[in-house]
């Protein structure tokens, strides 16, 4: 046995119930555990949190992570790297998977950094929440091995919730960790994991578990790729990233797009990002706020009248008057309303 | 002007206008800001993300940060936290 003083372990903790458990099980065992979340701009939390829907718990808005850190009795450091971050997303080595989620890539980059932190905090190893079999793309026996090996961790990445399945890490060779307090859990039932947590007295997770990434929706992901597609101006982890999320969107031109609220949610959300662009709604009726991106000429202004109509409270009428507005600008349109057969075609 | 335990005294040490940020940006920059102050000084932190009043009491539980409450003024909340912790102390200043 090999045991320097006092043992130090980061982990990833994204605040569902898979890593505060392993940062629990860890801390059984007096371990000093040090905690991070790495903030990559597509929370789907944190978009729903930027419109802000009245109604909606608060606590259903949390951040899982800083509510970890409160079960746990650790701070949990959230450190932003949206930008770095988004080269993963475009350029991902390993793929992506159903959508534009480059799960294996996420899971090197973050463990990368992670491993930076040990290096410097002078910890002994990492340890992350990943369940054998618990997610198609990143947490099967090869993957989890592929991801060690990439982020140059072999054999200092230590999965408390499987460590009983997977092949001894060099805490358990040494001693830092006693491996048979560490568990057998895999698959994607969560029976063993609810257990523990009663067992720990931890009471409020997130359900179900993981689903925060936007990166993993399919609407959200074709979208992105249309910007990218299109090389529009786009900055991960701003309110540009909200902006996919939010609204109706349709591709009108290379250059254009348009966002059209669905309620006064994201209509007030939208009034938010009025600065430098049009946007239309249909006076004195029930109007979405459609938000323009991109310079539309007057053709194209016209046709976004069109859809404008198409969403408002008059759409059964056959001509209806738009409002067009760009800062000083003020254009009023007498419109058909668009039909739903001409818009499927623009629909992102 | 609606109350909830924020503190009735002179004023904070530090203000941190976070008003136009969502999750997690206030309390990343809350984590930054108060890495920076002494141990006993009370910081400010405005926000208009109404989440926040969720946040910031975990985030102080969970650093040790004593949470002191807020204050309510139209869709600003003032949010007051006294750090805790290691660091000088704003009393040995």
């Amino acid at each position: 046995m090999d045991i320097p003083g006092k043992i130090k372990a980061v982990g990833l903790i994204s605040g569902g119930l898979d890593s505060t458990l392993a940062a629990r099980v860890l801390m059984e065992q007096g371990i000093e555990v040090h905690g991070f979340n790495y903030a990559t701009g597509f929370c789907s939390n944190d978009q729903r949190r930027a419109v802000g829907r009245p109604g909606e718990a608060l606590n259903r808005l949390r951040n899982e992570a800083v509510r970890a850190g409160a079960d746990l009795g650790i701070e949990v450091e959230i450190v932003p790297v949206e930008k770095e971050y988004f080269q993963v997303v475009t350029h991902p080595k390993f793929g992506h998977g159903a959508n534009m989620n480059p799960c294996i890539d996420c899971r090197i980059f973050m463990l990368k950094k992670a491993k930076d932190r040990m290096d410097a905090l002078g910890a002994h190893f990492v340890f992350t929440g990943e369940v054998l079999g618990q997610r198609p793309m990143s947490q099967h026996l090869s993957a989890l091995k592929t991801i060690e090996r990439e982020a140059g961790l072999e054999g200092l990445l230590l999965r408390p919730l499987s460590a009983q399945h997977l092949p001894e890490t060099i805490p358990e060779q040494r001693g830092w960790v006693d491996r048979e307090r560490l568990l057998a859990i895999s698959g994607r039932s969560r029976r063993g994991q609810i257990a523990l947590a009663e067992t720990f007295g931890i009471g409020e997770f997130p359900q179900p578990s993981g689903g925060c990434c936007s990166l993993t929706d399919e609407t959200f992901s074709r979208r992105l790729r249309d910007v990218l597609a299109h090389r529009a101006p786009f900055e991960p982890g701003t309110e540009d990233s909200v902006l996919l999320k939010v609204g109706r969107h349709f591709r009108i031109s290379h250059q254009v797009k348009v966002v059209v609220g669905r309620d006064e949610a994201e209509n007030a959300f939208l009034a938010r990002h009025l600065e430098g662009r049009w946007w239309f709604e249909v006076p004195n009726a029930g109007s979405p706020l459609v938000l323009v991106q991109g310079n539309p000429d007057p053709a194209l202004r016209g046709f976004i009248g069109r859809i404008t109509a198409r969403y408002s409270s008059r759409k059964g009428e056959t001509e209806v008057e738009v409002v067009a507005t760009r800062g000083e600008i003020q254009e009023r349109l007498r419109v058909a309303p668009l039909t739903d057969q001409d818009l499927d075609a623009h629909r992102i | 002007m609606a109350r909830e335990g924020a503190p009735e005294r002179s004023g904070p040490d530090e203000i941190l206008d976070t008003v136009g940020f969502y999750c997690p940006i206030p309390i990343i920059k809350t984590a930054a800001k108060i890495r920076e102050m002494r141990q006993g000084d009370v910081l400010e932190v405005l926000s208009d993300d109404r989440v926040i009043l969720v946040d910031m009491p975990a985030w102080c539980k969970s650093c040790g940060h004593e949470y002191l409450g807020h204050r309510l003024e139209g869709v600003e909340i003032h949010l007051f936290v006294r750090k805790a912790g290691r660091g000088p102390s704003a009393a040995a200043r």
